[in-house]
């Protein structure tokens, strides 16, 4: 189910009544573990519902996963359990949520090193059929940060999962059924259950208590839910139309301005596909009380590879920051060291994004400038607020450059046709004069048009990160920002009803 | 990437933060009502500056939209008796043209589609005009994604709402009005008599061509029977069927003349070849296929005083529909 479907929008509504009012008919005012469990309950039934809208079977899967899950972080929270055995329940939990995603996701990649080639040609076509189930990714890193989290007893969540599990109100059963659910609300909220941001148990188990609609912020929810809507129905679906030649056309007849505005094309698409998605996720979270972790800061304002990554889909980087890269040593082991985890955590980080050598590429060409830049100058790539004002705007158009150039092994079909790109990129002739002949006047104007939401608003982040140094634009901003902002709002609003593109699906849909 | 977890602070600022200070519940909603006061003023502004000083969009940057502005004109607005069907280069020939000439049309000529999509949605739409005439050019080419895209958006909600609501149509689309407006002061919109005293080749093949479907490769074939299956849909309907071939500067080649024919003695119609066109007066193009606005014009007056002696009885000798 699409969060741009009118088929969301009146589950959306069902639920959100029924979710303030009923608990008023079922629970008493003051019953507060029974109006938290009702609450819990009926968000566990609304996103098992929009996750198996099209395909109910995926429901099977995703039930699997919470009850793993559970099952396990119950084993970790239990006074009864060893602590070798604890260990041990953490391991096979790990092992669980990988193996199901080995399943349906890598299978045939796996297959293809290790079975012996007499085989291949029965077994890869069925390994190739099996079909990726939306959001595994996303909700299996979930399961994995509920488990270490527990563990670790990262921000209490150990703690607060044991009151759940032995608390003395209710019963053996009421407690088991408590605890299920809120692990099941934790994996399954659906705002995030498809494409993120990816929470940390950390992060959302201490925020389940029961809700009331006076304790909601409506407007923030109604901002991030119209700048979601914005960025994806207007930018993101209106670009896709333009950008779809990367993937069907030859390049042979495009000049070098084409070829170019087709790949920034692009970077605003994907942009405004992801942080579209995630801002509605944020904003739906709001309505149900929920604070979902912010995805993005203006990636495109980056000045190194390095900053981008502290801007761009963040909540995966500091995942793999989390559990993969620091447990692997960080920057504690030498500078060889150091680089060797920055490669695998970034080829990894590729691979995520689904099974396929391109993503591998592309996650190694990050990981290569990363270690360039830490080689060259040590942690100051990361820090943004060393750059010069004189330096900045040079560095992110060539950041930007980068970044869109590398976005190119997400898009192509393969290597191959990535070379063919690189390779008129490098010998086209420049195209100043010659604009039309390849991309239609048409296709020119749509994606000057469409990208200029996406500039606008990293150049108004700018201007306002630096804001003290322009002493006369600040008080001018800081007194008309609501204002502006208010009409911005009513703006994006006209646009999503009148100049939306045809809808499409979300391109992390497919990670 | 940084095992010290440094976050830059830049960026901060985008609209989406909730601080612990803000208001909730009442309070918080009224603080969004300016932004949905800004919205009605803005749309409802726009609709009357779209009937006023603003014409709704007949083009349109985004492929798509172009397709819809044709659909959603021809299934919103009450069937008249003659229909276009065909691809990309017939969307050019606005209905608007054809009014001047005093007939009027449905256009169904949709981007990236053959003939038969238009037909289908003809069908859906409970009745097939008098006359369906079916661009040639791009006949053979089996259906794209762009066809399932179509499909999908006419069976959408949005769709139904669009017809009582003529501002969430795709000829309202601010950006679709702003770049039919550069498009027509770019080209230009030629002259109310254009096509005057030009005649295209207008001829019915009364014996069997000896059409070998070999010469077709498989995607066509899959394309020239889509074409037929929809063509025995408008001839059973009772339908007269009129075949044109647009001037594309040599797009259509053996193929399609060779399947044009054939069609023409299967169906008893007549092929109205706009090429001959070419012959006669200067056309200009926007790309190596697609006709600009003062030529796409013309071919349509051209077409629509064709279309008009056909069925005035065969003025032209074909026998007419």
């Amino acid at each position: 189910m699409l969060f741009t479907s009118f088929a969301f929008v009146g589950l959306v509504l069902v639920c959100l009544g029924l979710y303030y009012v009923a608990p008023r008919v079922l629970a008493e005012p003051e019953d507060r573990p029974r109006l938290r469990t009702v609450q819990t309950s009926l968000l566990v039934l609304t996103s098992f519902v929009f996750y198996a809208f099209n395909r109910p079977v995926l429901a099977l899967l995703l039930l699997f996963s919470v009850l793993m899950n559970a099952v396990v972080a119950w084993l970790l929270v239990s006074a009864r359990t060893s602590e070798v055995f604890k260990t041990r329940a953490l391991a096979v939990g790990i092992v669980a949520n990988l193996a199901v995603l080995a399943c349906f996701k890598y299978a045939a990649l796996f297959a293809e090193f290790l079975l012996p080639s007499a085989l291949e040609g029965d077994v890869l076509p069925a390994l190739r059929g099996i079909p990726l189930p939306i959001g595994i990714s996303f909700y299996t890193f979930q399961g994995i940060s509920l488990l270490v989290d527990v563990r670790r007893d990262t921000s209490g969540v150990a703690g607060q999962l044991r009151t759940l599990a032995a608390g003395s109100d209710g019963g053996e059963v009421r407690r088991r059924v408590r605890f299920l659910t809120e692990v099941a609300l934790y994996i399954s909220f659906f705002p995030q259950l498809i494409a993120g941001p990816i929470v940390r148990a950390s992060q959302f188990l201490h925020q389940i208590r029961p809700r009331r609609a006076s304790e909601v912020n409506w407007n923030a929810a109604g901002t991030a839910l119209v700048g979601g809507y914005f960025l994806k129905m207007v930018v993101a679906d209106n670009l896709a139309e333009h950008t779809a030649l990367l993937v069907v056309d030859d390049f042979s007849r495009y000049t070098r301005v084409d070829l170019l505005l087709l790949v920034y094309g692009y970077s605003a698409q994907i942009f405004a596909d992801f942080a579209g998605y995630s801002l509605m996720a944020i904003g739906l979270g709001r309505l149900f009380g929920y604070e979902l972790p912010r995805n993005f800061r203006t990636p495109y304002n980056s000045t190194s590879i390095t900053e981008f990554w502290q801007r761009w889909h963040i909540s995966l980087s500091s995942w793999l920051r989390e559990y993969l890269y620091i447990p692997l040593g960080g920057n504690r082991r030498g500078p060889r060291r150091t680089y060797v985890n920055l490669m695998i955590v970034m080829v990894l980080g590729g691979l995520w994004h689904g099974a396929e050598w391109n993503f591998a590429g592309w996650g190694l060409a990050h990981g290569l400038f990363l270690a360039t830049e830490r080689a060259v100058a040590g942690g100051r790539y990361g820090k943004p607020e060393l750059v010069s004002n004189v330096a900045r705007i040079p560095r992110i158009a060539v950041t930007f450059t980068v970044v869109s150039l590398l976005w190119l092994f997400f898009v192509t079909p393969d290597f191959g046709a990535s070379a063919a790109f690189f390779s008129r990129l490098a010998t086209a002739p420049l195209g100043l004069g010659q604009l039309g002949d390849g991309l239609s006047t048409g296709r020119l104007f749509a994606i000057v048009v469409f990208i200029s939401p996406v500039l606008v608003h990293h150049v108004v982040s700018l201007l306002q990160d630096h804001r003290p140094r322009v002493p006369a634009l600040g008080p001018a901003v800081r007194l008309g920002w609501p204002r502006i902002q208010t009409v911005a709002l009513g703006v994006m609003l006209f646009l999503i009803a009148t100049n939306h593109g045809v809808t499409g699906e979300f391109i992390y849909f497919e990670f | 990437m940084d095992a010290s977890g440094d976050r830059s602070r830049q960026g901060d600022q985008a609209p989406d933060r909730v601080g612990p200070s803000d208001p909730v519940g009442l309070r918080s909603a009224r603080r969004f009502v300016p932004v949905l006061v800004v919205f009605l003023v803005l749309f409802g502004g726009y609709q009357l500056l779209l009937r006023t000083v603003l014409s709704p969009a007949v083009y349109s940057e985004n492929p798509a939209q172009s397709s819809l502005i044709n659909v959603q004109g021809a299934l919103y607005a009450d069937q008249r008796d003659v229909a276009i069907v065909g691809s990309s280069i017939s969307a050019r020939f606005l209905s608007g043209f054809f009014d001047e000439r005093g007939v009027p049309v449905t256009g169904l000529a949709l981007d990236a589609q053959g003939p038969a999509l238009g037909i289908d949605l003809l069908a859906d739409a409970e009745r097939i005009p008098a006359t369906v005439a079916v661009e040639i050019n791009r006949a053979l080419y089996s259906s794209s994604d762009n066809e399932q895209t179509i499909l999908d958006t006419v069976d959408s909600t949005g769709f139904d709402l669009a017809r009582p609501l003529p501002g969430l149509r795709a000829e309202s689309r601010p950006s679709s009005v702003l770049y039919t407006e550069l498009k027509q002061r770019r080209d230009g919109t030629g002259s109310a008599d254009a096509g005057d005293g030009l005649t295209p080749l207008v001829y019915t093949v009364d014996l069997d061509p000896g059409f070998d479907p070999a010469m077709l490769t498989e995607e066509q074939r899959e394309g020239s029977a889509r074409v037929r299956e929809a063509l025995d849909q408008v001839r059973a309907a009772g339908a007269c069927i009129v075949f044109y071939i647009a001037p594309d500067q040599g797009f259509a080649g053996p193929a399609e003349q060779a399947f044009v024919e054939d069609l023409s003695f299967t169906y008893g119609s007549p092929v109205v070849d706009l090429r001959e066109l070419e012959r006669q007066t200067t056309l200009g193009y926007t790309d190596h296929i697609h006709l600009d606005i003062p030529s796409a014009r013309l071919v349509s007056h051209v077409l629509a005083d064709t279309l008009s002696a056909l069925g005035d009885g065969g003025s032209t000798g074909t026998g007419g529909c």
